[in-house]
């Protein structure tokens, strides 16, 4: 049975490993450890570990891959512009069939596979450049961001999942 | 000048004797301006719509030599209707490669509203929150200024302002053009 694997959460986190932008759409996840917000911050604080660590070792190339395996259902995937803006996409491969593990029968991160996600982080790449040409849009600014089109279009991501896997 | 030769005019100028300039290019330079002349005001949106229309206002003045240079109109508009036409379907055509709808004219032929469909200058853009942008800031004042600026160098006066912006929010973005009057003799130019 066909099925798209979610995506519960896509952040986007700055140059200064500040976070920009939270997307989470719907905390608490079933059946897993993720279910306050405030794991789900130190889950990304954990992210930027593996951000930093594999970043010797990286070419030009953006895509991080999968940065690890939070359970049997839910995988951190990593995407790093050459400006130093992180985006983490957490799938949920639960989400839609109980049976997406054992039909593609991969075990930890086996479902998709790591290009699956790029036509994925391209998108959000898209709407990332899109909110910083705003001229309104403050650079220096901490705080997170507000836009309403920004938070549009990343639901519009996160609702598509990940186009033709199974 | 029938409708529709306009229009094949206005497609000509714009492949054929238009230098092209990269779009992101155009849409940031114009945003940083509307962003800085907001910061350098301290919020006074009122004050950077008069900014914006006397900046157009200046290009407009130099535009519609180029204007006339590029496009070979051979005759006069006879009518203010003919003169829309001319701004839809030459002039923003080749200078943005847009064709604003013309629209809600007044019963005597003295008022016209354009609609754009797209606005190459508001790409991106989103409104600050502040309150108050939403609803006193005409984000692309400049170019009732061009339009004012421009005709007022062909004999006529107008008036052009902004009636609505999606950006606000509203389901369109129309520009008003009210014809004052025409320019009989040649006046000392309002020293702007």
């Amino acid at each position: 049975m066909a099925s798209t694997p979610g995506i519960p959460v896509i952040a986007i986190i700055g140059k200064q490993n500040n976070p920009i932008y939270i997307y989470n759409s719907r905390l608490p996840l079933p059946s897993t450890s993720l279910t306050t917000s405030l794991d789900l911050h130190l889950l990304l604080h954990s992210t930027l570990d593996v951000f930093e660590a594999r970043l010797p070792q990286k070419t030009a190339d953006q895509d991080f891959g999968l940065l690890f395996a939070i359970d049997e259902r839910l995988a951190a995937y990593g995407w790093m512009t050459n400006t130093g803006v992180k985006f983490v996409v957490i799938v949920d491969q639960g989400f839609n069939s109980s049976s997406a593990l054992s039909t593609r029968g991969g075990g930890l991160g086996g479902a998709i596979r790591e290009a699956d996600l790029k036509p994925v982080f391209k998108s959000i790449h898209t709407e990332y450049i899109k909110l910083i040409s705003n001229p309104f849009y403050d650079h220096e600014s901490k705080e997170m961001v507000k836009s309403k089109k920004f938070s549009a279009a990343l639901e519009k991501i996160a609702e598509t999942g990940i186009p033709g896997v199974y | 000048m029938s409708s529709t030769s306009r229009a094949r005019l206005g497609e000509e100028v714009w492949k054929l004797r238009t230098d092209k300039i990269n779009a992101e290019l155009v849409t940031l330079t114009y945003g940083s301006v509307v962003a800085q002349l907001c910061k350098d005001l301290d919020g006074d949106y009122v004050e950077v719509n008069k900014q914006l229309d006397k900046m157009g206002y200046n290009i407009g003045l130099r535009l519609i030599e180029d204007f006339l240079a590029k496009s070979n109109m051979q005759q006069k508009c006879a009518n203010f209707r003919d003169t829309a036409d001319v701004i839809s379907k030459v002039g923003f055509k080749m200078f943005l490669n847009i064709t604003p709808t013309i629209a809600n004219w007044s019963s005597d032929n003295k008022q016209f509203s354009l609609l754009f469909d797209e606005n190459p200058l508001a790409d991106f853009v989103e409104l600050p929150d502040d309150g108050k942008a939403q609803s006193e800031l005409w984000y692309s004042n400049m170019l009732c200024g061009v339009i004012r600026g421009a005709l007022e160098m062909v004999q006529m006066s107008v008036d052009a302002h902004f009636v609505s912006d999606v950006l606000r929010g509203n389901d369109t973005t129309e520009m008003r053009i009210n014809l004052i009057r025409y320019i009989e003799d040649e006046m000392p130019q309002d020293d702007e």
